[in-house]
């Protein structure tokens, strides 16, 4: 009997110090960023809006069709639509990951990459995402390189329901970056409306397998240039709230981010990245880039 | 494979024949007194391209889901693990899952009342609202926690549990630490005069508590969260009722859009059965209840708990297109079920006996209100949302309504007759943007024993909605010559497709053959795009068009 009110004495302690072990938080709930250093500058008024277009590519450097991908997305990019295209190029899954020799090279973006290939729940790569609107006839919001070209002239031939704008600041000497965002409705709007900011970086040099010779040598090609990399993020993978209920048409929402770039990021050849998308159905209304500098 | 676990398995079996080396009797004993059993299972598919019903293109044309259980008892003592191969993964199950490797292994022994588990372990606390660690092959879905599990009986009628570890996340471990206990009383066996009393109690408690770091630039997170609940049952003769209550402090993730709102969860349960007669009553209702060790996670990634489901589940291809998956972040739900047998040889029972049964399930929002005039319902960083308890939100995510009717005519001739009505809210189920799916559906199963060997079984089956995806047919034939030879042919048309090009048939061929534990099937067909789910657990499946090779065995 002794020996059983030891074993459950204890159990109880136990029990006891597990159960106390919960952190009950307090409001505020959350640590507003000092953004006081980041004066907001004026933003010009647009005069023609225009729809935009964000692709999301799922990319690696150990996927032997993604140079394809890529030059079908930037032939997208290079046609007569302007600064209308914005491409993240997101590297994520085992293709991605870095291996020792020639392919250590890391362009995952942890955990924000594996996030979003999990929730779009991408088969493979390459796959691109138009806007996050579904490639016809499919539940998919990503599809293969046969479709992208007839997806993308779709969702450019909308008309924009947004305009959204950023203006970067940034200081070489202490490398901080404060990117100003400014979203006009063109019409009421009552979507639960999200934004996400990322910052990407181009011209990164380094080992890509490929099986295309149109596009570079096979199997590897040694000097691949990765483009608009999805490197670094302002607001989580799924972004914060941007409008919830009613907005009322020319409303508008101005926001401020501020970031210390990484001293591993190229600054001069990053950009930062922002899209709204409708937090219910995940379609992108609107999205922009703009130079860090 | 993983070198850790090939080490862990060496030195288990090192140890074993280390024993038995230096004892010549004891490894006869050892060797007398061991059993090893497990089972294996293989799912290979080679992907056809069908762009008509949306089946996105495989590179790879043939994946494939593997995985074999080893077992070893002694006495007290069993050990096992468990190979995993998936190269790559079959359509529809997370992309993750990649590679091939032992992630579940374990070794348990039991001594003085204590029954002690290292490793992997799989378990439940009550009904599983604060704790439970399960796995089902066909979901996808494993949530083992790698570490310590301690079981104890130290007095008849009570049973107490500690488990302390960190879960499985596909061929890793999540980033969370999980701690909990588990306390059940039996009071009918903890005294001996109420040992055969017809009223029968017992209680119960548990708690978890969850570790995840946290260095967030913006949010205030808390590191530790605790989720607690209790729970009771009495019955008395044929009744007996149960309930329990669980609540989670404030857990800001992901999937609740990091609100700070604490969570709760109640279920209560009252049945009743006799010969011949069962009811069953049951509600559910959960506020803020998505309980993991990660709060980052999604979708079925880590979660610590689990919520039942009381929507009615059915084998019947039609009526699974609207299969409810629960919802985590609040719902109320409640289902009605009677079940009646007609005595044989009356009037309506017949020969062999009639069944029927009625079952009702609901599941609505619960009620939400603005914490305060500023801030919408689910801000990010707010205390999302007040729910008053006792009231129902207007939102319906799904109904169901069924009639069975089962009755065995002669010795070669089985009839199942069954109806049902299905309200299905798309929106919150499965995140599509369209208006609530009404669906009336009539199955008629009929099962002919052509002799002791050749059995016929046939379904047909009608599905009548304006919604979605409209209407369908489906047909199935069924030919068993046992035990070995099976055979079936099945068509599933979506005729009332409101795009003529999506009226579409989904045909399937199979065929299996069996020798003693093994069996082999093959299937050609079309796959429908949906979701598949076990419990109100789901996972989306893509469309798929191919060849399908199962091989199952166990010893």
């Amino acid at each position: 009997m002794k020996k059983y009110f030891i074993i459950i004495s204890l159990l109880v302690i136990s029990g006891i110090t597990v159960f106390f072990s919960c952190d009950k938080i307090e409001p505020p709930y959350m640590n507003v960023t000092d953004v006081s250093d980041c004066p907001v500058p004026d933003f010009p008024d647009v005069t023609t809006p225009e729809k935009t277009i964000l692709i999301e590519e799922f990319t690696g450097h150990l996927c032997v069709y993604c140079p394809t991908g890529t030059d079908y997305v930037h032939q997208i990019k290079n046609q007569s639509y302007g600064n209308r295209v914005i491409v993240l190029a997101i590297h994520a899954s085992g293709l991605s990951d870095p291996e020792p020799g020639n392919y250590s090279l890391d362009l995952r973006l942890i955990p924000h990459g594996e996030e979003l290939y999990s929730y779009f729940a991408i088969p493979a790569e390459p796959r691109a995402g138009f806007n996050r609107e579904k490639i016809d006839g499919t539940n998919n919001f990503y599809g293969t390189p046969s479709t992208w070209q007839a997806k993308a002239e779709q969702v450019l031939a909308q008309a924009p329901v947004m305009t959204l704008q950023i203006i970067n600041n940034y200081d070489s000497a202490t490398r901080k970056l404060c990117a100003h965002i400014k979203t006009k409705f063109l019409a009421p709007n009552t979507q639960n409306l999200k934004i996400a900011l990322f910052l990407s970086e181009d011209s990164i040099v380094g080992y890509q397998k490929n099986n295309n010779n149109a596009v570079g040598t096979m199997p590897d090609i040694v000097d691949y240039v990765f483009m608009d990399v999805m490197r670094d993020d302002f607001t989580g993978t799924f972004g914060e709230v941007l409008t919830s209920g009613s907005v009322a048409q020319d409303s508008a929402v101005i926001r401020t981010y501020k970031k210390i770039l990484d001293p591993g990021f190229n600054a001069k050849h990053c950009k930062v990245v922002a899209y709204v998308y409708d937090a219910d159905t995940d379609v992108v209304l609107q999205a922009a880039e703009e130079k860090v500098y | 494979m993983n070198h850790k676990h090939t080490f862990f398995f060496a030195i288990i079996i090192c140890f074993i024949f280390s024993i038995g080396q230096g004892h010549a009797q004891g490894l006869e004993k050892l060797l007398r007194n061991s059993q090893v059993s497990g089972n294996f299972q293989f799912d290979g598919m080679y992907y056809n391209k069908d762009s008509l019903i949306g089946a996105p293109d495989v590179p790879q044309k043939v994946l494939m889901n593997a995985f074999a259980n080893i077992n070893y008892t002694n006495g007290p003592f069993s050990a096992g693990f468990r190979f995993e191969n998936y190269l790559y993964a079959l359509q529809g199950f997370d992309p993750r899952y990649k590679g091939i490797g032992i992630p579940y292994r374990y070794a348990s022994f039991e001594k003085d009342k204590f029954t002690i588990t290292i490793g992997n372990s799989y378990d439940q606390f009550g009904s599983g609202l604060v704790y439970r660690a399960w796995q089902d092959a066909s979901l996808g879905y494993d949530n083992s926690l790698d570490g310590i599990n301690i079981k104890v009986n130290p007095w008849k009628g009570i049973t107490l549990k500690g488990v302390w570890g960190q879960q499985r996340f596909y061929f890793d471990k999540g980033p969370g630490i999980v701690r909990g206990g588990d306390a059940e009383f039996v009071i009918n066996d903890m005294f001996k005069k109420l040992n055969d009393k017809p009223l029968r109690v017992s209680i119960g408690g548990s708690f978890v508590s969850k570790y995840q770091d946290a260095d967030d630039p913006v949010f205030n997170l808390p590191k530790n969260v605790a989720a607690y609940g209790g729970r009771g049952s009495i019955s008395y003769k044929g009744f007996m009722i149960n309930g329990e209550y669980a609540h989670k402090i404030n857990d800001p993730s992901t999937v609740n859009n990091r609100i700070y709102k604490s969570g709760n969860a109640t279920l209560l349960q009252l049945t009743y059965a006799q010969k011949g007669l069962g009811l069953y009553l049951a509600a559910i209702r959960t506020d803020n209840m998505s309980f993991k060790s990660d709060r980052d996670a999604e979708g079925n990634d880590l979660n610590i708990n689990y919520i039942p489901s009381l929507a009615k589940q059915t084998t019947y291809s039609l009526p699974s297109i609207y299969t409810y998956g629960t919802q985590p972040n609040g719902e109320f739900g409640m289902q009605a079920q009677g079940i009646y047998t007609f005595k044989k040889k009356s009037v309506l029972g017949g020969k062999y006996g009639t069944n029927i049964s009625l079952t009702y399930s609901r599941y609505n929002a619960i009620n939400k209100k603005q914490v305060d005039d500023d801030t919408p319902i689910d801000s990010t960083g707010t205390l999302g949302y007040k729910s008053d308890y006792f009231k129902i939100g207007k939102e319906a995510y799904y109904e169901n309504f069924n009639f069975e009717f089962s009755k065995k005519f002669n010795k070669t001739f089985k009839l199942i007759v069954d109806y049902f009505y299905i309200m299905y809210n798309a929106k919150v189920i499965e995140g599509h943007e369209q208006p609530n799916i009404h669906s009336h559906t009539v199955v008629v199963d009929m099962t002919f024993n052509i002799n002791e060997k050749h059995s016929l079984r046939t379904e047909l089956q009608h599905m009548y909605a304006k919604q979605g995806e409209g209407s369908w047919a489906y047909a199935m034939v069924e030919y068993t010559i046992a035990p070995k030879w099976f055979f079936s042919v099945s068509d599933m048309y979506n005729y009332g497709n409101s795009i003529s090009e999506k009226r579409l048939h989904y045909y399937s061929v199979a065929t299996a053959f069996a020798i003693g534990s093994t069996r082999i099937s093959l299937n050609y067909g079309r796959q429908r795009a949906g979701i598949f789910c076990v419990g109100g657990v789901c996972r989306y499946v893509p469309a798929a068009n191919g060849l399908t090779l199962s091989i199952s065995s166990s010893f």
